[in-house]
């Protein structure tokens, strides 16, 4: 072995024996209890005490190499980690935007709108799997009532858009699927899961069987029916005042008139809708009925202006 | 005794017959081909073995051992006072075989007394050492490794012990003088700062002439100073 040295005794202390070599090295060796005893002057061999620093000075090129390595791995893994490589967001009416790396975990989120911000105040996702994110803002917006019996029955879709890396969401999918809200997940482009379909396939027959649906249905969308009303409204009217130049007042009469009209419809609609909850109602009729009804409306208009006119 | 007749009674005798002995020892230190003609080497080591035989006396061990001692010794104090003097180095090579061959050659007794000579020098060298604060533990823990350090520090050590006021000056305040031997030897300070403590002990084993046996065990030899 290197560090067996052989040497001039100088001093024993103990154990331990100082020795001189020949050439010209002070050492401290180890007093080995199977030879003999050295004696002072005569010459001993035995392994060198290595004071620690030896070791290092011995490894330091390895150890390093080691630590090099090891600072590159971490810097790059950190790099990788902090690069996003993908976009998803989720648009419920709160919209969020997420930024991940390809691990599928959250560097950012930031709200696209101000229901979203109040969402993400409330929840922490930073470095959360972007499944359990979702999952998260999904759950909140149920507690905080972006999501309620009205927003399913109102048709409305979560869509979730992912732009980038595909990111697969399998477990969200199963989630989703268990509850009545309809889900579309695009991915650059790509329809991958579409809740939505399936709802109708399976509810339709249920639907047409009940008779009052066709009516009542149409009262379900009655906001957004109003406002078109009021627009065709508006656009009827501005018509008319092309074609009638001196009839302003009469109008305006008539629009306060029909206004009135329309608030007594809203009472009732409101009533209606109210009763029809409980039916599973079908996003494809509401649209349906719901031009029907403006159709209707329109024609009524016109007939009103008619004769009016 | 034969031996003992040798030495006084036929020594020019002996001498011839030793004579292959002393251009071994010293062809070994000054590590090229001496020519009885030429080399002031073989001259010295001629009269240092003559010395030997004088002042031999039995308790000294081995007559030959001894002799080479004194041979070896000889030498260095003439590379120490030559004017051009070589570049020394520590030498690690073949001296444990040699060594080896000269122990066959000693009896246990002889052994034995060189053992306790070299011992109560060892004892000397420890008490002047403990005068300068010294002690093998420390001498251990600040100790060169490296060859090229080693032999440096041998050289530098080598011109100070031959310096008669650095001496002195160490003598006397128990100090090494680093001002005036960095001057004397072009070398920088830290270095000698850094290794004051192994320079100083060489020093004393150089300068002091009672620590014949330890100098003698010190393997050193000529070197040229790029061959190593």
């Amino acid at each position: 072995m290197m560090n067996i040295k052989n040497g001039l005794v100088m001093e024993i202390q103990g154990e331990a024996a100082y020795i001189m070599t020949s050439s010209g090295e002070f050492l401290k060796i180890k007093i080995d209890k199977n030879k003999t005893l050295p004696i002072l002057g005569g010459e001993y061999s035995s392994r060198v005490v290595g004071n620690p620093f030896m070791f290092i000075s011995k490894f330091k090129y390895a150890v390093s190499a080691c630590l090099l390595f090891f600072m590159l791995s971490l810097g790059g893994g950190t790099y990788a980690y902090y690069t996003p490589t993908s976009t998803v967001t989720i648009n419920i009416n709160p919209s969020i935007e997420f930024k991940l790396n390809r691990w599928s975990r959250v560097l950012s989120s930031h709200s696209l709108n101000s229901d979203g911000e109040k969402i993400l105040l409330e929840i922490k996702t930073k470095n959360k799997s972007i499944e359990d994110a979702l999952i998260m803002v999904i759950n909140q917006a149920k507690q905080d009532k972006y999501i309620n019996d009205n927003y399913t029955d109102m048709g409305k879709t979560i869509t979730i858009n992912i732009v980038g890396k595909e990111v697969g969401l399998p477990s969200l999918q199963k989630e989703l699927s268990k509850g009545n809200v309809n889900v579309r997940i695009d991915s650059n482009g790509n329809n991958i899961y579409n809740k939505n379909d399936k709802k109708l396939n399976n509810v339709s027959p249920k639907n047409n069987s009940d008779k009052n649906n066709v009516s009542t249905n149409a009262n379900s969308s009655v906001n957004k029916s109003d406002i078109d009303r009021n627009n065709s409204n508006v656009n009827i009217n501005n018509k008319t005042n092309k074609v009638l130049d001196n009839t302003e007042e009469i109008n305006d009469n008539s629009n306060d008139r029909y206004s009135n009209g329309l608030e007594n419809d809203n009472k009732k609609d409101n009533d209606n809708s109210n009763l029809e909850k409980s039916d599973g109602k079908l996003h494809k009729d509401k649209i349906d009925n719901h031009h029907d009804s403006d159709k209707e409306d329109k024609n009524n208009n016109q007939d009103n202006n008619g004769k009016k006119k | 005794m034969n031996l003992k007749k040798d030495l006084n009674d036929n020594r020019n005798d002996f001498i011839e017959k030793s004579k292959k002995f002393i251009h071994s020892v010293a062809a070994n230190i000054c590590k090229k081909s001496l020519q009885w003609e030429n080399d002031d080497e073989l001259s010295i080591a001629l009269i240092a073995f003559d010395k030997a035989c004088e002042s031999y006396v039995e308790d000294k061990g081995n007559f030959f051992g001894y002799s080479k001692v004194i041979i070896k010794n000889a030498l260095i104090d003439y590379f120490r006072k030559n004017a051009n003097n070589p570049y020394l180095t520590f030498s690690t090579e073949d001296n444990q075989l040699e060594y080896i061959d000269a122990k066959n050659s000693m009896t246990n007794y002889e052994l034995e007394q060189e053992n306790i000579k070299r011992g109560e020098e060892i004892i000397l060298f420890n008490d002047e050492l403990k005068k300068y604060g010294l002690s093998f533990e420390v001498l251990a823990k600040s100790s060169p490794i490296h060859k090229d350090t080693k032999d440096r520090l041998l050289n530098l050590a080598f011109i100070c012990a031959n310096e008669a006021s650095i001496l002195e000056y160490i003598y006397k305040s128990k100090m090494l003088p680093v001002k005036q031997i960095c001057l004397l030897t072009n070398s920088n300070r830290k270095l000698i700062e850094k290794w004051r403590r192994y320079i100083l002990a060489l020093i004393l084993i150089f300068s002091n002439r009672e620590y014949v046996y330890i100098r003698s065990y010190l393997n050193i030899k000529v070197g040229e100073n790029d061959e190593y």
